[in-house]
């Protein structure tokens, strides 16, 4: 058993998909229809992750997350469709690991658990690695392209760092924001802007069709980690 | 003491309500350079210091001067900016530094001072309007010659022509203005001193400029700006007080205006006085309710058309007493001199209004002086007319019936009575008889009563019987008294009642207004006010009525419930009245010669329509009947302004339920359909994903129910996005994108693999200023368009570049058949299909993505490009860089 994991959505055929489904990847899959009911039975059978749908009946998921929050430590992931970009915002904004918009494949499903857990384990991010041609060493800060060195300013570099502690995860333009500037700068998103520009410049093969650091129309940006084959 | 005037009072409390949470405003005023500006302004400054309020020095020149220069010691001074303007440093006045230290009293001299090109304002005086809204007091200082109003008048003068100047509404604004006057000769003997120039300087000044004369017109010319100041703060303290006496200030003339011919000349005459005594002037017509003849009308037009195009203003008053009204009208409004024609009256008429109406404005008028013109009878014609009081209707005939009854039954008692009471007594039951009549009958009934029975008293009971002489003087004295107290008690009776007459007047009009209110309040909608209003104007009036109301574009429209339809040109006058919000029409000034009177119909300060009446040929409708006329309408108005109001409120309700019943029917089949078709596409990819690869049946089956929950999806996506754009629902969130944002994201979602396609991005492209999402869908789907139909055998070419200033655009290139030659935009239609046979797609895509893109100020083009294949192409906003 890979571990317990608790679907909170109010529709019982996609409930029931994804406990046929996720049970055939060994995980155990607790049910529940309703925010209250979700958060009983968090309580009740200390799951290992969420998935919480955004759309729920009783009240908004936006809720639930926050009331989830105040203790519970594993990933929550969110379940939400298109054009929820708002609120996908304020639920990752809130404590959220990730989303997912409907209809989703269910290896993207497991990936993104897969990088919610792993850093919820803890494993600190490796000193050196590699990002397809790129290797960046975290301590000695520097980034190669290729075996060329890139010059990155301090910003820059602080930038990349912070996506790649979160590699793999959607990271919104608040969350890098107090990252990187602190928590007062939270209202420079065209600084944000720009820095991302440059490093695209900088890393990606084709700075306008990227491919490392991506953007979620609407949400924010998220590193991939490109596959190891 | 008069009370004041609501619409005077209310301008006076507007002007203090501006003031409200404003600086003071204290201009020291001068008539040239040296006398004493700056240092007045310095010494009130230390008193106030002394009194504790807190006074800074933000501005002073004191060009050296001794005691000027002694005089800011003991002040603090705030240090002045500095700007270099070409290479030269120049100080200005440091606002920032004034605002930032918010003393109570800021001294800024020198008001006319430009500013250095740069500074925040252009103008001193602009920066001391800042420093006044920011609620600090100022004191400041200009020379007269400095005022835009008088510049022309003094390069006249002097022969120089000033270059900085301060505009005199500025003035106007200042809350005090202190004179600083100084004798001419004292200012050049102080020049001469060397006091205000250093010595070698004062000498060419004293020749150039400071002449004698120079200075006398100067001085003259500061004296009245400061004058007319006065003048009007006077005016407001008696608007604000209530007081009724005239105080003598600068001098304001009044003429009395009526219709007639003779008007004109005195309303020339007064116009000319007033210009000579440098004052102003109105034209008062008092309305006494004396009916005009056509002529009398016409005149009075022609009379009030002048005053207004000679410059002076024009009231008119009601008042049934032409002297009471003539001088309550000059009390309010600060009238010194009164022109009035002289009239000619005879004895009876003075005798009994007390005197002839100049005899009577003397008495009565105090402090105004009263200018009478001669009406030159001779050379025109005619007298004027000065209409005393009330009407002087014809005499009632219905009335002599009575009169003969009352006449015969005092005769008859006096003579049945007379052998017991004597003769003497006969006297008094006349007398009682002539002042009952009064009651009932008009005044000349009762003088012709009272002189018929003195007659019978005289003839049949006063010896010598049957003679009219009187033998006894006893007899000849009780005879004069019983005619004089019989014809004054006859009149004063009269009198009563004509005052009884006005007041049931305006009682019945009270009432009529008071019933009209009650039966449009009970109106239940906007239909039922304008048919109720229409059959009220009728019954009140008499008149046709017409309501007129507005479509788009000024178009005006009788509505169906008038009972008068005007010609075309008529309804010209209608919108005249909607565009200027008055009265016009018959019996106005303006547009006399229509067939009807109209009225605008105003509701929160906004025309809602027009009403008009129309009366009779020979009608005519007086001053008073206009007033009754305005209220009846306006309060016709009031109940088509709550009808309106209620129907909007209606409106919007309806709309704002709509609105929620679409929303919930949207939310709810977005979610039915996408929910099911969501599981499908999931469970049969994982199908898919799971099946063994040696079924190939599973294999192929799994990916079909996927790929045909794909397209439903698509179909309802789609169906859901158009309907969003076509019920305005859509509210992009426009931020700065780059555009890698919208790339990347869009040929992810148009699943666009690597080899099929092909991007150039223009070096130095802006950015976008767009709803990235929204523009992520749109591209997404015109690549899919262009995948789809054109093939991706020869890769899309994706072309970002800056178009003009402030466009981007995207454009995407396909190397298919190309589109429909003559229309190629024909593609964005909605459900248009390029070749309805080929499956998948509804045609909605590329109409979804203009409607997206033209939610943001975006466009959407198409066209064939010469050497095959279509180009689509996207334009957005740039951000500025």
């Amino acid at each position: 058993m890979k571990g317990k994991i608790l679907v909170i959505d109010d529709e019982p055929g996609l409930r029931k998909l994804l406990q046929t489904t996720l049970q055939s990847y060994q995980f155990e899959v607790v049910e529940a229809a309703t925010g209250k009911e979700g958060h009983a039975k968090a309580i009740a059978d200390r799951p290992d992750a969420i998935l919480l749908d955004l759309g729920l009946p009783d009240g908004d998921g936006l809720l639930v997350l926050e009331k989830l929050r105040e203790w519970y430590r594993n990933p929550i992931l969110i379940l939400s469709v298109r054009d929820q970009e708002e609120m996908i915002v304020q639920a990752l904004d809130k404590g959220a690991d990730d989303y997912l918009t409907k209809p989703f494949k269910i290896n993207e499903l497991l990936a993104r658990m897969r990088v919610a857990q792993k850093h919820y384990h803890g494993t600190d991010a490796e000193v050196a690695l590699l990002l397809g041609p790129i290797s960046v060493n975290l301590e000695s800060r520097l980034v190669t392209k290729d075996g060329a060195e890139v010059k990155l300013t301090a910003t820059e570099f602080d930038v990349l760092k912070t996506l790649i502690h979160n590699a793999g995860k959607v990271m919104t333009h608040r969350q890098l924001l107090r990252e990187v500037w602190g928590p007062n700068s939270s209202e420079h998103v065209q600084y944000l802007r720009v820095y991302i520009q440059h490093l695209r410049q900088k890393l990606e093969q084709s700075p306008n069709t990227p491919t490392l650091i991506l953007t979620e129309p609407g949400v924010g940006y998220r590193l991939v980690i490109p596959s190891k084959n | 003491m008069e009370r004041p005037h609501p619409d005077s009072l209310l301008s006076v409390v507007k002007q203090a309500e501006r003031r409200e949470g404003r600086g003071n405003l204290k201009v020291f005023l001068g008539m040239v350079a040296g006398v004493g500006k700056t240092f007045s302004m310095l010494q009130r400054a230390h008193q106030l210091k002394s009194q504790g309020v807190d006074v800074v020095i933000g501005w002073v020149d004191t060009h050296g001067r001794k005691e000027t220069e002694g005089l800011t010691a003991g002040l603090p001074i705030l240090a002045r900016k500095t700007v270099s303007h070409r290479g030269v440093s120049l100080e200005e006045l440091d606002v920032d530094a004034i605002l930032a230290r918010r003393p109570k009293v800021v001294i800024v001299d020198e008001l006319a001072h430009t500013n250095a090109p740069g500074q925040r304002h252009a103008k001193r005086y602009l920066d001391v309007l800042e420093l006044l809204n920011a609620g600090i007091d100022v004191f400041t200082a200009i020379n007269v010659q400095h005022l835009e109003s008088r510049i022309d008048t003094i390069a006249e003068i002097t022969g120089v022509k000033v270059q900085e100047t301060v505009p005199d509404s500025f003035l106007d604004q200042a809350d005090e203005i202190v004179l600083i006057d100084l004798p001419p000769e004292d200012l050049l003997q102080r020049m001469k001193e060397g006091r205000i120039y250093p010595p070698d300087r004062a000498e060419l000044a004293i020749s150039n400029f400071f002449t004698r004369g120079n200075l006398a017109a100067l001085r003259e010319i500061a004296l009245r700006v400061a004058g007319t100041r006065a003048d009007r703060d006077v005016r407001d303290y008696k608007t604000l007080h209530g007081i009724g006496d005239v105080w003598r200030n600068s001098p304001r003339l009044m003429v009395a205006v009526f219709g007639s011919p003779f008007s004109e000349s005195s309303i020339r005459w007064t116009r000319q006085l007033a210009e000579a005594m440098k004052g102003t002037w109105v034209g008062a017509y008092i309305d006494t309710g004396y009916p005009l003849g056509v002529e009398e009308k016409r005149l009075l037009e022609k009379n009030t058309q002048m005053v207004r195009e000679l410059g002076g203003e024009f009231l008119a008053v009601q008042d049934s007493d032409f002297v009471d009204g003539l001088l309550r009208v000059a009390r309010q409004q600060n009238v010194t001199q009164l022109i009035v024609g002289r009239s000619r009256r005879n004895f009876w008429q003075n005798l009994f209004s007390g005197g002839s109406t100049l005899d009577r404005l003397q008495k009565s008028a105090g402090a105004i002086d009263i200018y009478s013109l001669s009406s030159e009878k001779d050379k025109k014609g005619a007298a004027l007319k000065i209409p005393s009081r009330g009407p002087s209707t014809p005499y009632p005939w219905e009335e002599s019936g009575w009169l003969l009854l009352a006449f015969l039954l005092a005769a008859l008692l006096a003579s049945a009575i007379q052998p017991y009471v004597g003769y003497e007594s006969i006297g008094i039951v006349f007398l009682m008889t002539v002042t009952v009549s009064g009651l009932f009958l008009s005044r000349v009934s009762v003088l012709t009563l009272a002189a018929a029975l003195s007659f019978v008293h005289n003839y049949f009971f006063i010896p010598p019987l049957h003679t009219l002489t009187i033998g006894n003087p006893k007899d000849a004295m009780m005879f004069a008294m019983y005619f004089l107290a019989a014809a004054t008690v006859g009149h004063l009776t009269h009198r009563l009642q004509a005052q009884k007459r006005r007041i049931q007047n305006r009682e019945d009009r009270a009432l009529t207004l008071y019933h009209l209110a009650r039966r449009i309040s009970e109106c239940q909608d906007l239909e039922e006010v304008t048919r109720i209003g229409a059959r009220e104007l009728e019954r009140i009036f008499q008149a046709k009525t017409c309501f007129v109301f507005f479509e788009m574009g000024n178009q005006p429209k009788p509505h169906p419930h008038s009972s008068y339809f005007p010609s075309d040109r008529e309804l010209g006058v209608a919108v005249w009245v909607k565009e200027n919000r008055s009265v016009a029409g018959r019996f106005t000034e303006t547009l006399p010669a229509s067939s009807g009177i109209y009225f605008p119909v105003q509701s929160r300060g906004s025309i809602i329509g027009v009403v008009g009446l129309f009366f009779p040929p020979e009608f005519t409708l007086d001053y008073e009947r206009q007033n009754f006329a305005h209220a009846v309408v306006g309060q016709v108005a009031l109940g088509l302004e709550r009808e309106l109001l209620h129907e909007g409120r209606k409106r919007l309700e309806m709309v704002g339920e709509a609105e929620k019943l679409y929303r919930s029917l949207f939310d709810s089949v977005s979610h039915e359909l996408k929910t099911p078709l969501t599981t499908i596409k999931i469970a049969s990819q994982e199908l898919h994903a799971q099946a063994s690869p040696s079924s190939a049946v599973a294999l192929e089956l799994s990916a079909q129910i996927s790929e045909q929950a794909e397209r439903l999806l698509d179909v309802v996506n789609h169906l859901l996005n158009m309907s969003r754009i076509e019920s305005g629902t859509l509210k992009p969130v426009i931020q700065a994108e780059g555009v890698a944002d919208i790339l990347g994201p869009a040929l992810l979602l148009a699943s666009l693999n690597p080899g099929e396609f092909k991007v150039t991005v223009e070096e130095g492209v802006r950015d976008l200023k767009c709803d990235a999402a929204l523009v992520v869908q749109a591209l997404s789907n015109v690549l899919r368009n262009a995948k789809t139909y054109a093939g991706v055998k020869k890769p899309l070419e994706i072309q970002v570049s800056n178009r003009g200033l402030n466009r981007v655009e995207i454009s995407v290139r396909d190397f298919g058949p190309g589109l429909p030659e003559a229309r190629p935009e024909i593609i964005f239609n909605k459900f248009y299909r390029v070749n309805p046979l080929h499956s998948g797609g509804i045609g909605l895509g590329l109409s979804i993505a203009k409607g997206f893109l033209e939610s943001q100020n975006g466009e959407l083009h198409a066209s064939n490009m010469a050497d095959g294949g279509a180009r689509v192409t996207i334009v957005l906003p740039a951000e500025h860089s």
